[in-house]
């Protein structure tokens, strides 16, 4: 089982990525710090169960479960459309831009698999396990979202 | 020429906002003071002759059995067997529809199984759309098993498992079922229990229901490759009370502990802050997770608990420890008259209660409503907002009228009177319909005329705060606009302002927008799109240039092959299993028309020009990274880009 000390730097490195995946999700500040916040004391809670390999992975897995969650309890109340995908800063080159808005219109599937490798640099290994799939799974769903990117931007997309 | 794009590090970066710095350090002193703070886990083990001993009982297995069987048939039978029919070939399709909605409500309630009226697939029916059908398949055995699937029997949770797998929901089914040489679920609880309380203390009620629910769940551990080990059993005894702590243990399959914890959040009555009582009532009273989910008691119950707590540290301490939460008093409105009238003064096409609470206010009381306002106009952000109303709670008059949005993160305002939030929190810039409003006003100053930013057949608004600015898009929606980009600080007195211009080289963009990816377009769409591209003006762009001089008829001419028979075609041709074209364009030429198909299915990338009338395929162009933009291979014949090829690849790498 993974030692406090290990959790404890493992938590703090992943941080800024656990934000910004809650914040891809719920696209809301409050709602992803109210992920990340459960996330970590869930984690905490758990950490027994984790193999010091894999205490990256199982950070981002609990705060995606809890981001998923939260989103399931908003649905309840509120259309998915609810809260559109932030527009792409026009302060970035175009191209960038329409990249940016191309992978927010992703299936939530496809763009975590896209998030998780490209994002926090995981192996196809480390991704899987995060989102709880098999690796053939992840890179089905990786090759799936290259597919729909090159269509919706209309050019070649390198992933990674 | 456009160049490939790579989609890494840097790029992702850029796609949402960086952790807030004040966030980050209240986080990372969260992390730090759970290290510093918690006790080390347990690892004492016990036998497993221990915990045989004390097996007080074995598993009741017939006692849900008529609801079960009910339950059981109902999904197998009928629920599973629609969610996979509705599955296309290439694709899952996630939602029921509104008929196969009313099917499945009606035979549960031939099996017993009956939704309650604010049942998330009745709201769904009434409206008439479609609803998740997992969300469909959890609120059934919600209904039948209890509401926290955690607290479901492990068999129960295995079933769920398997059912969301046979709908493709997920690929696997992580719940497990003990096998053979494993403890069965009651001894593992037994087991846990013991092993809680000799750690923690023998008096512990754990078994006390109206003090302690358990959590359960058998499962792989995770391995350091991201593999699975072998499955246990975790047990979470969580309190239903103010005052408890939360326990954790984790046992292998044949009963030794793996770890034991104690989550200490024991709230002592006799030294606690708003805080801890905020977070541990809404963890126990509401099903939501959230203060929006609490019954009228259970806000009654916290607001007496924390008169007696420690001196307001936060904002949101302040501001609670300001307000009050009385039990109802004689003469009011009751909740579902207050529910009512609220609901009844929102004037909107779909509305939904999303919270209701009782306030003193003074020698008054309040009904304070928080209503959802559905828009029957996608793309419509004022109907977006939640309607905020502060109502007396004797006579039923509305005595303030606001609006909220989760944008503004103004979260705990639909908890308190507007009185108290104002006083409590100090505004931070202009909220969302400020921002936006602010922002029309902004292009619109000194424009002879206004553009159109919130006419919704005009425009779509796209508003985002990003930290400290706002940065608000307006798309268009209708050919005559172009996109207008607004970014200012939360203030709104420091912006930049980007207004596209209507002319040859936005009107690819232009038509994207109105009519969403060209991949989509119809032949008619093709059509007009080269007549208004002809009739737009001087152009400068290489994609404006080339469709200059491009005719897509409107209509298929006698003769020609179909789209579909051109897109078999070049299916055959590439000789590889494919579904389907990304994008089919239908091109005047002579001697024949063309259709030009492009495939992505293999790599390179293919575009694939048959001829419409013979059902030739007369050009297979690759399309590599290093080449030019699709698009252009697609739009228009080779014969018309082969020979400005070099130069527009030049102008690319320019």
């Amino acid at each position: 089982m993974v030692d406090d000390a290990l959790w404890q730097q493992t938590a703090k490195d992943v941080l800024p990525t656990l934000y910004k995946l809650a914040f891809d999700m719920l696209r809301c500040q409050a709602d992803a710090q109210d992920a990340v916040q459960s996330a970590l004391l869930k984690a905490w809670e758990k950490r027994g169960g984790v193999q010091p390999g894999a205490c990256r992975a199982y950070l981002v897995r609990t705060l995606l479960n809890e981001s998923r969650d939260m989103l399931r309890r908003r649905k309840r109340v509120v259309p998915v459309d609810e809260v559109p995908p932030p527009p792409a800063r026009p302060d970035l080159d175009a191209d960038v831009r329409e990249a940016l808005e191309a992978i927010s219109r992703l299936p939530e599937l496809l763009r975590l698999a896209v998030t998780l490798t490209c994002l926090e640099d995981m192996t196809d290994q480390q991704a899987a396990a995060a989102l709880g799939v098999p690796v053939a799974t992840l890179r089905s769903r990786l090759h799936r979202a290259r597919k729909q990117l090159r269509k919706a931007l209309d050019r070649e997309v390198t992933l990674g | 020429m456009k160049p490939p794009i790579r989609i890494d590090r840097n790029l992702m970066r850029q796609a949402t906002p960086d952790i807030p710095p004040e966030f980050d350090a209240q986080m990372t002193q969260m992390i730090d003071r759970l290290s510093a703070e918690r006790k080390q886990p347990m690892r004492k083990k016990i036998s497993v002759a221990v915990i045989v001993a004390i097996t007080v009982m074995a598993l009741a297995a017939g006692a849900v059995a008529a609801t079960l069987l009910n339950l059981f048939d109902l999904v197998e039978q009928e629920v599973v067997p629609l969610a996979q029919g509705n599955d296309e070939s290439v694709k899952v399709n996630e939602q029921f529809t509104p008929e196969e909605l009313s099917h499945i409500v009606q035979l549960a309630e031939e099996n017993g199984i009956t939704l309650g009226e604010n049942s998330s697939i009745r709201k769904a029916l009434e409206k008439g759309e479609s609803y998740w059908e997992e969300e469909t398949i959890m609120e059934l055995c919600k209904q039948a098993w209890g509401f926290y699937p955690s607290r479901w029997t492990i068999a129960q949770q295995h079933w769920w498992g398997e059912t969301m797998v046979a709908i493709g929901f997920v690929d696997e089914n992580h719940n497990l079922l003990p096998g053979e040489g494993d403890l069965t679920e009651e001894e593992a609880q037994q087991a846990a229990m013991a092993a809680v309380r000799a750690q923690y203390g023998q008096d512990l009620p754990l078994d006390d229901t109206s003090i302690y629910a358990v959590s359960r769940s058998f499962g792989p551990e995770w391995l350091d490759d991201g593999s699975y080990g072998d499955p246990y059993f975790a047990f979470t005894f969580e309190p239903v009370d103010l005052w408890h702590g939360t326990y954790l243990v984790d046992l292998t399959r044949t009963g030794e502990v793996k770890d034991s914890r104690a989550y200490n959040d024991v709230i002592s009555p006799d030294h606690y802050t708003v805080e801890e009582i905020y977070r541990r009532v809404t963890s126990v009273y509401s099903r939501t997770g959230g203060a929006e989910g609490m019954s009228q008691e259970a806000w009654q119950l916290f607001g007496e608990t924390i008169q007696g707590a420690e001196p307001a540290e936060s904002a949101m301490e302040r501001a609670f420890q300001a307000s009050s939460y009385p039990a109802l008093r004689e003469g009011d409105l009751t909740r579902d008259e207050a529910a009512q009238l609220a609901l009844n003064a929102v004037d909107s096409p779909e509305k939904e209660l999303y919270c209701l609470v009782y306030l003193g206010d003074g020698d008054k009381t309040v009904w304070k409503a928080t209503v959802y306002q559905g828009s029957s106009m996608p793309g419509s952000f004022r109907n977006k907002d939640y309607a905020m109303l502060e109502m007396d709670a004797k006579t039923g008059e509305i005595l303030r009228e606001s609006t909220f949005n989760t944008t503004d993160d103004e979260r705990y305002r639909m908890y308190l009177l507007d009185s108290v939030y104002e006083t409590c929190f100090p505004r931070d810039g202009l909220l969302r319909a400020e921002a936006i409003d602010r922002a029309v006003a902004l292009v619109n100053e000194g424009r002879a005329e206004p553009l159109p930013l919130l006419d919704e057949t005009c425009y779509t608004v796209n508003p985002w705060k990003y930290g400290d600015h706002w940065e608000i898009t307006f798309k268009p929606a209708d050919l005559r606009y172009a996109n207008v980009h607004v970014e200012m600080n939360l203030g709104g007195d420091e912006q930049t302002i980007e207004i596209e211009e209507v002319n040859a080289d936005t009107l690819f963009s232009r038509y994207r927008s109105v009519y969403g990816p060209y991949n989509d377009w119809s032949m008619a769409t093709w059509h007009q799109f080269g007549e208004d591209m002809r009739a737009a003006g001087e152009a400068t762009t290489d994609l404006a240039l080339l469709v200059k001089q491009v005719h897509y008829p409107a209509e298929l001419q006698p003769g020609d092959i179909s789209r579909r028979e051109a897109e078999d075609i070049a299916i055959a041709y590439q000789g590889l299993t494919a579904g389907g074209a990304q994008c089919m364009v239908y091109i005047e030429s002579t001697p024949h028309n063309l259709w030009n198909v492009w495939m992505t299915d293999d790599y390179p990338t293919m575009v694939y020009t048959v001829d419409a009338k013979t059902g030739e395929v007369v050009a297979a162009t690759p399309f590599r990274s290093q080449d030019s933009d699709p698009s252009y291979y697609v739009f228009v014949p080779k014969s018309l880009f082969a020979p400005d090829r070099p130069a527009i690849e030049e102008r690319g790498r320019e």
